[in-house]
């Protein structure tokens, strides 16, 4: 004690010492990059949206189901051409960040304590393991793809985690050129498969068909005299020739079923399209329930989401932006960034995360599916000028669209190191479809199960048809490397500007 | 002899010490004129734009120098440990926000191993705390799977993240809350003598935690104390309140959820977290305010007049009185001083910052002190069976769980210490154990008053705030 008190001898500084401001390594930091006028533009809307809800959620609170109410539009108002495409956009924002309850159909098998969450999925009945679709896709903002703690874990038993199949949340942007450009290639394909059976047929000559839309090659078809076709040739595609661009392993083909699926599986809300598939039999509902086909997941909502739900959600991802390439201004970057893009090439990276496919057709179409629809209209979006800005861009030379997407939407065998061992006899598991790369920088962490928290870590993890790819990147020189991630990263988006 | 050895090593120290412990304390400068919390949207945005900006400028760094980051946080540690150029509060914060959003490399102490369910699970902070903005709740899927090794899912503690802002205030509150129960104790057991029996209420800012009594033999008896371990330390965070202090509740969270490893490197991360997370602001509270916005705008987009739930507001604060909510969820609680510090360690003097108008809170005359609008007791409670979790943790029985604050409830869905109730009205159905009357008293309530509390509780939310991602 005495000792403390003896050496008690400045007293303690209150005074203000001197500034270091400035020290930090980016105190220079300055967006020249017109940024700021994006972020004064958007900042209205975004101080609108929080408005609005703001509002809503203090009507919502007062009045239960007043919110959901407000976002909720049925295909019937629809098609009495109530609602701009602009409208169907708002209500599918709504949708996107609202949080389902058990009483709007949230939820599977009615307990006496309400429906429970699944983290992990029961086989095809899913989950549910989330309240809204933001949960999960909300890195580098709103539609972004999902954090490290988020992943997916399908297809188990409910419980078993170990036995699940781990997926990662991609972000959602771009998502309407995706579905258009991979509609134009399934199109060529089945056109060429077509012209192939009448040559055949009429020439009385074997076709040995070469498959190949917007520089991509599918394989071959082998189409005999009488138009009998082999298909043990094809490369990437099933055998109906539809490129399926959605889904890690390429298994939806529109926005439409992704968003289906995903109210289905991660919310336990299913649309009155699917219950008529069970009524019809088309779909085995023993897999998806107990219930009866009205409510399949029992859960005592038998309404859960209508197709014009399904139309306002799905038009909204369709529109939503582009991702953009944003270079570095720092100038030893930028030299990493310009060399990063030749490594890429040289790596052969490109052959199947092909920089750019082009779009001839910038209008997509929405269906409805419930059959009491059959004689709706079909909802039409031009990407070109009703999407969020950025917009999709012509290409320098030609009429056509550019989409920079870096994938070739083709399905490869990844190799067995590449997945965690799964029990699946019936399908290939080690394959998936080339993961459009724009956006990267705010999509980590990488590959279909999110085990690669780093770009390098992503590239050493590549196997199958990458492995050369992988081999060449691990003898390049640390400097190279670096190069290449620094060109990935700057694989970019908008700033996301939110009020919250 | 080594403790010989100590000891006498230590007293040297003390001899050849240039100053005291209290002398290793500073008070940081802030750089620009106080109240900078109230920032138009326009300059917020900018802010946060030039924050994107710089987790670009790291990300971009990163594959050249994986502890890019880690680096800069060490040199700063660094000045701060040379205390003549103490770096302002601002540069801690930004360091702070940055370390936040950052995903840190096995480079920088995170580890290899990562196990989602029931392992190190996270490589980012801002990974499970991020929604409506820096720092807050996690999504269900966010959840932390705890207190187990199986295989099985259902063996596991599933924890949702909630809401860290204003958790600077809520360690001054526990801080002062524990001074003030140590102090009833002391006077205990200074005002009774061998062979009689004494007692003392325990109790500090309105919250009573039984009482602690001193038999004729001296002994304490703690049988009566409720809501708190017994050396009556008031741990306000983690779900079962088990962790006394921002800074322990930090270095376990990046200990559990990432790995950290203590000796791995030695950019005292954790100064500039803690003094991120501290520096956040209340929730606001009030009708008036969080409508301001709304006022603003007359009409809805929709056409129809806003209608200004004022009086519902008010009618709903006082329900949940009525009813009972309030006698856990305390709506007030007197802080004596807005000084926030943190201690020495590793070379880093310990730091002080007066927050008083950072966080902008109310100063009462009549209580002589800031008047929090926490919405809770920070006292343990008994929960029901409904809510159990599987495990004890750190002692704290399965049914018992450390009273929720709801000053940004509205922020914070879902609810619950398992995220089970996507809404409001479900949350408080979903209470039992000590709440099961309050939730009794709800169900009863005419429709109408259940609306006018949902109003009130459905205001409790943060100040409307630019993110930029």
């Amino acid at each position: 004690m005495t000792l403390v008190l003896l050496c008690h001898c400045s007293e303690p500084k209150d005074t203000p010492n001197q500034f270091t401001t400035g020290q930090l390594p980016w105190a220079n930091t300055e967006n020249t990059t017109g940024e700021i006028d994006w972020l004064q533009e958007k900042l209205i809307d975004a101080r609108q949206k929080y408005i609005i809800e703001q509002y809503e959620v203090s009507l919502d609170a007062y009045d239960p189901g007043e919110r959901l109410e407000h976002s909720t539009i049925t295909q019937l108002a629809i098609d009495r051409g109530s609602f701009s495409n602009r409208d169907l956009f708002q209500f599918g924002d709504e949708l996107f960040e609202y949080h389902f309850r058990p009483e709007d159909g949230w939820g599977s098998d009615r307990l006496d304590d309400g429906p429970t969450l699944r983290r992990v999925h029961r086989e095809k009945k899913g989950g549910p393991d989330s309240f809204s679709c933001v949960d999960c896709h909300s890195k580098g903002g709103i539609y972004g793809a999902s954090s490290i703690s988020q992943n997916s874990y399908f297809s188990s038993d409910g419980n078993s985690h170990r036995n699940a199949q781990v997926r990662s949340a991609p972000h959602l942007l771009g998502l309407g050129a995706i579905e258009a450009v991979a509609a134009e290639m399934s199109n060529e394909l089945q056109e060429l498969r077509r012209s192939g059976i009448r040559t055949a047929t009429t020439s009385g000559m074997a076709q040995n068909v070469v498959l190949e839309s917007k520089g991509v090659r599918f394989g071959r078809l082998m189409i005999e005299r009488d138009g009998v076709i082999s298909e043990s040739s094809l490369e990437g595609v099933r055998d109906d020739l539809i490129v399926r661009p959605f889904g890690w392993k390429g298994e939806f083909s529109t926005i439409r079923e992704i968003v289906e699926h995903s109210f289905r599986v991660h919310l336990g809300i299913t649309s009155s399209s699917f219950q008529e598939k069970i009524r019809d039999e088309l779909i085995n509902g023993a897999d998806y329930g107990t219930g009866a086909w009205f409510d399949i997941d029992n859960d005592g909502v038998s309404v859960e989401v209508e197709d014009g739900m399904l139309t306002s959600v799905s038009v909204y991802l369709a529109l939503l932006e582009m991702p953009v390439i944003r270079p570095p201004e720092d100038e030893v970057l930028l030299s990493q960034f310009s060399r990063g893009k030749q490594v890429f090439r040289e790596l052969n990276c490109h052959q199947c995360h092909v920089p750019t496919l082009s779009l001839e057709n910038t209008t997509l179409s929405f269906r409805p599916t419930q059959s009491v629809y059959a004689n709706s209209a079909t909802i039409e979006i031009d990407l070109a000028t009703e999407g969020e800005s950025p917009r999709l861009q012509k290409e320098s030379s030609g009429d056509a669209f550019a989409v920079h997407l870096y994938s070739d939407l083709k399905i490869h065998d990844m190799g067995a190191t590449f997945v965690a061992a799964q029990p699946s006899p019936t399908e290939c598991t080690s394959c998936f479809r080339t993961p459009p790369l724009w956006g990267l920088s705010h999509s980590g962490p990488y590959l279909h199960d999110g085990k690669a928290l780093t770009v390098d870590e992503a590239i050493r993890l590549h196997d199958g048809a990458a492995k050369s790819s992988r081999n060449e990147y691990e003898k390049i020189p640390p400097e190279e490397q670096a190069a290449l991630q620094v060109f990935l990263l700057s694989l970019s988006r908008m700033p996301s500007v939110e009020v919250r | 002899m080594l403790r010989f050895a100590l000891y006498f090593g230590l007293s040297l120290a003390l001899i050849g010490c240039p100053r005291s412990i209290e002398a290793e304390s500073y008070f940081l400068n802030s750089e620009k004129a106080e109240g900078s919390a109230a920032k138009t949207l326009q300059q917020q945005a900018e802010k946060a734009l030039r924050m994107r900006d710089i987790r670009r400028h790291i990300q971009l760094r990163t594959p050249m120098n994986p502890t890019y980051l880690a680096d800069v946080a060490t040199d700063v540690a660094r000045e701060l440990s040379a205390q003549d150029t103490l770096p302002t509060l601002e540069v801690i914060l930004e360091l702070g926000e940055l370390l936040f959003d950052h995903e840190f490399t096995v480079e920088e102490g995170m580890t290899r191993d990562i196990e989602r369910i029931g392992g190190h699970d996270s490589n980012s902070c801002a990974s499970c705390h991020w929604q409506s903005g820096v720092a807050g709740s996690g999504a269900v899927v966010d959840n932390s799977f705890l207190h187990s090794e199986s295989d099985q899912l259902s063996d596991y503690d599933s924890l949702n993240p909630p809401s860290l802002r204003g958790v600077g205030i809520v360690d001054l509150l526990a801080r002062e809350m524990t001074d003030d129960l140590h102090e009833q104790k002391k006077q205990l057991m200074q005002s009774t003598s061998l062979g009689v029996r004494g007692a003392v209420m325990l109790t500090t800012k309105g919250v009573s935690f039984g009482t602690l009594q001193v038999t004729e033999s001296g002994a304490l008896d703690y049988s009566k104390i409720e809501g708190i371990d017994r050396d009556l330390v008031v741990k306000p965070f983690r779900w079962k309140g088990t962790t006394r202090n921002l800074e322990d509740f930090i270095i376990e969270s990046l200990i559990s959820h990432m790995g950290y490893d203590e000796y791995s490197f030695t950019d005292r991360r954790e100064i500039f977290l803690i003094w991120l997370l501290a520096s956040l602001p209340p929730p606001q509270f009030g009708p008036a305010k969080s409508y301001e916005e709304l006022i603003a705008e007359p009409r809805s987009p929709r056409g129809e007049l806003v209608t200004i739930f004022e009086e519902e507001w008010i009618n709903g604060s006082k329900i949940f009185e009525e009813i009972g909510c309030a006698s856990c969820h305390l709506t007030k609680m007197p802080l004596r001083s807005t000084v926030f510090s943190t201690k020495p360690t590793h070379g880093v003097p310990g730091l002080r910052y007066d927050f008083a108008e950072r966080w902008g809170l109310e100063f009462s005359a009549e209580d002589n002190a800031y008047v929090v609008h926490l919405f809770s007791d920070l006292k343990r409670h008994n929960l029901g069976e409904d809510n159990s979790s599987l495990h004890y943790d750190r002692g704290v029985p399965p049914k018992t769980f450390m009273t929720r604050r709801l000053w940004d409830v509205a922020n914070s869905a879902p609810y619950m210490h398992d995220g089970r109730a996507s809404w409001i009205s479900h949350a408080i159905a979903e209470h039992g154990g000590e709440a099961e009357q309050a939730r009794q008293a709800y169900t009863n309530l005419p429709e109408e008053k259940k609306a006018e509390l949902r109003v009130f509780l459905m205001s409790l939310q943060k100040k409307a705030s630019v993110v930029v991602r």
